[in-house]
């Protein structure tokens, strides 16, 4: 069942296309990554999906609600992590969450059980001035979740976080999926969009370049074949076409000569290179 | 839950969280008391009668009026009745506080609602401590003795020192002058430096963002931060009229003028929020806008010509200082204030749409 239908998306900023008829389909329970480079139109598409900004031309719809004419539904059905931590900073962790609570109309038990769930009980009433980068991205992601929202929308929800508190954050994310929720990722980290998602598209310049599984992605764009590392330095490529008999492969392991070997599918940054000629991080 | 019941319920949550968040910004908290330090310089400058020694009041009464025998019975008031009216203006030139020419038959008329005329003679050049108590305690004895906060009589203030209408010889009350501008000031104070932090917060910080895909809807967010700012001003201006006895007058009217009044300036602070982008632009036009709405508490003592007193008349804090002058002084008929309060609420009604269509506008729908 799919929980995001999007039809031919635009929009349009003082005339300039800012995202340019986007088509795709994301089904209850999975991660969608959104992956671009900065200014690629991500953060439009989310804004467009959580009827924050109208599109220019196109439609979608999230759990069946319209994101233009169904814009109050809406809202009760999606949370949304933003890019920026964007909390009430002389508030604790506790009253940020309370007032989101008090606008979506949820029972305060609820807080407390989501601050459980993220960590943060301990360090409820502490002003979220002193939390860590980390600690700050729980409430906010907590604040999302907070009214279980059936889709959730998360904006480089890693970004600036060192790797323990960003591995915890998407320890976090796959504990979401598997409670039902459906997630809309953008990022322009490959390997985490890799491990999480089931299904990606690339946007440039406001169009999707590609949309498939990472797998497949970098199955098509890869080649098929081994990459050896010898002890000497030297870098050797066998095609699996060579493979077959096993000879070059056996000679060499038999050698000893080998000090590494690896796929030499693509990653996902080198598809969307080969795709667009640009790097992710750019 | 009911629509209806479901936006009151946002915009108070709304409005409950900026009064926490008001109470924990320190340096917010101290700039709402402000206006409360002000009133206590200017207190000190102009104290009220309470603090004074003996006021010394001359009487030409021809009606044999109760309001000489009830000044009379005044603690703190020395009272001398005259014979001719040249007596009492020659005394008030040389060392009464204040002088009264009472007609014959002044209590018959003022019982019938005739507005009789009353000659109120002060000295100017004795200074506006004085002045403003001793105008202050005629009004409240004419309210007394007319059993209704409407004054009975038609007050005509004659300066002994024979100087233009100013400041002090216009026969505006100074107790009420300095009332109506702390007030002004205050909320507009409040308006021009507090309110818009309120918005502009919300997008330096991002929150906003949080807000505007919440149930929370532009004119939920506009109204219960509108709400907040109004609750902060009725709380300040409130304690400044109780600590200054000013619930004097017509004062459903006064209060109807502050609800009003406070409205529209808290919404002309959201419209700043709206428009500008950061807390040091808000600073830098503040200021500005400030002395603008303030301007109208000054002409009341010193009336601009045309057509100055045209364009004042142009900047809508006029009509405030218009209703609080009047409910204040106890002149207050529907017939005076309808054409302000109706003027007020239209600005106000503008500005709501105006800050709506901001915060629209910053969700670029």
């Amino acid at each position: 069942m799919n929980t995001i239908e999007v039809e031919g998306l635009s929009r349009t900023f003082n005339g300039k296309p800012v995202v340019n008829e986007l088509t795709f389909t994301v089904q209850e329970g999975e991660i969608f990554g959104f992956l671009g480079p900065n200014g690629a139109g991500k953060t439009t598409t989310i804004r467009m999906l959580t009827g924050q900004i109208h599109p220019t031309n196109g439609r979608a719809s999230i759990a069946g609600f319209d994101i233009v004419h169904q814009r109050q539904q809406l809202k009760c059905c999606i949370g949304v992590v933003f890019e920026e931590q964007n909390l009430y900073e002389r508030f604790n962790g506790w009253e940020n969450l309370a007032f989101s609570a008090s606008l979506y109309g949820v029972d305060s038990k609820r807080v407390a059980e989501v601050l459980e769930q993220v960590g943060l009980r301990e360090r409820a009433k502490d002003r979220v001035q002193k939390y860590s980068n980390g600690m700050r991205q729980r409430v906010v992601i907590a604040r999302a979740v907070l009214h279980k929202p059936r889709v959730l929308f998360l904006d480089e929800p890693t970004r600036g976080l060192d790797p323990i508190a960003a591995r915890e954050i998407r320890l976090m994310i796959t504990g979401l999926v598997d409670q039902g929720m459906t997630v809309f990722l953008t990022t322009h980290y490959m390997e985490e969009a890799e491990h999480l998602c089931r299904q990606v598209a690339f946007i440039n310049q406001g169009r999707i370049v590609a949309l498939d599984t990472p797998d497949r992605l970098k199955a098509s764009y890869g080649k098929r074949g081994i990459n050896l590392t010898l002890l000497d330095g030297t870098h050797v490529y066998i095609p699996f076409d060579e493979m077959k008999n096993g000879e070059r492969l056996g000679e060499l392991a038999a050698s000893g000569r080998i000090l590494t070997a690896h796929s030499a599918e693509a990653s996902l940054e080198d598809v969307f290179v080969q795709l667009t000629g640009r790097r992710l991080a750019e | 839950m009911n629509n209806r019941f479901a936006n009151l319920h946002i915009i108070w949550m709304i409005a409950r969280k900026d009064l926490v968040d008001a109470v924990k910004n320190q340096l917010l908290f101290l700039s709402l008391l402000m206006p409360i330090f002000l009133w206590l310089i200017f207190r000190l400058i102009f104290p009220d009668m309470s603090s004074m020694d003996t006021m010394k009041i001359v009487v030409h009464d021809e009606a044999n009026s109760r309001l000489v025998s009830e000044l009379r019975n005044i603690p703190g008031v020395a009272l001398s009745e005259l014979e001719t009216e040249q007596q009492v203006i020659d005394l008030v030139k040389s060392q009464a506080s204040g002088g009264l020419a009472i007609p014959a038959g002044f209590d018959e008329a003022v019982a019938v609602d005739q507005n009789p005329p009353l000659t109120v003679y002060i000295n100017s050049r004795s200074g506006g401590g004085g002045i403003q108590a001793f105008q202050s305690l005629i009004d409240q004895q004419l309210w007394k003795l007319a059993g209704h906060d409407s004054l009975p009589a038609q007050i005509k203030t004659v300066d002994t020192a024979g100087e233009k209408p100013g400041l002090f010889g216009s026969g505006i009350n100074m107790d009420r002058f300095i009332s109506v501008m702390l007030l002004v000031l205050s909320i507009v104070g409040i308006g021009a430096f507090v309110v818009p932090s309120l918005l502009v917060e919300e997008k330096e910080k991002q929150t906003l963002k949080f807000l505007l895909v919440s149930p929370a809807g532009p004119a939920e967010v506009v109204a219960g931060k509108a709400l907040a700012g109004l609750v902060v001003c009725l709380v300040i201006v409130g304690s400044m009229m109780i600590l200054n006895k000013s619930w004097t007058g017509n004062w459903p009217v006064t209060l109807l003028a502050l609800i009003l009044g406070s409205l529209f300036l808290v919404l002309v602070g959201l419209a700043m929020g709206g428009f500008f982008k950061t807390i040091a632009q808000v600073n830098t036009w503040s200021g500005i806008i400030l002395v603008l709405l303030l301007l109208p508490s000054w002409v009341t003592v010193m009336p601009l010509p045309d057509p100055f007193g045209m364009i004042v008349r142009l900047v809508p804090s006029y009509y405030l200082v218009d209703l609080l002058n009047q409910s204040m002084a106890g002149n207050a008929t529907f017939g005076s204030i309808w054409s302000s309060l109706v003027v007020l609420a239209i600005c106000t009604a503008v500005a709501f749409s105006v800050v709506v269509w901001t915060v629209k506008r910053e969700d670029r729908i």
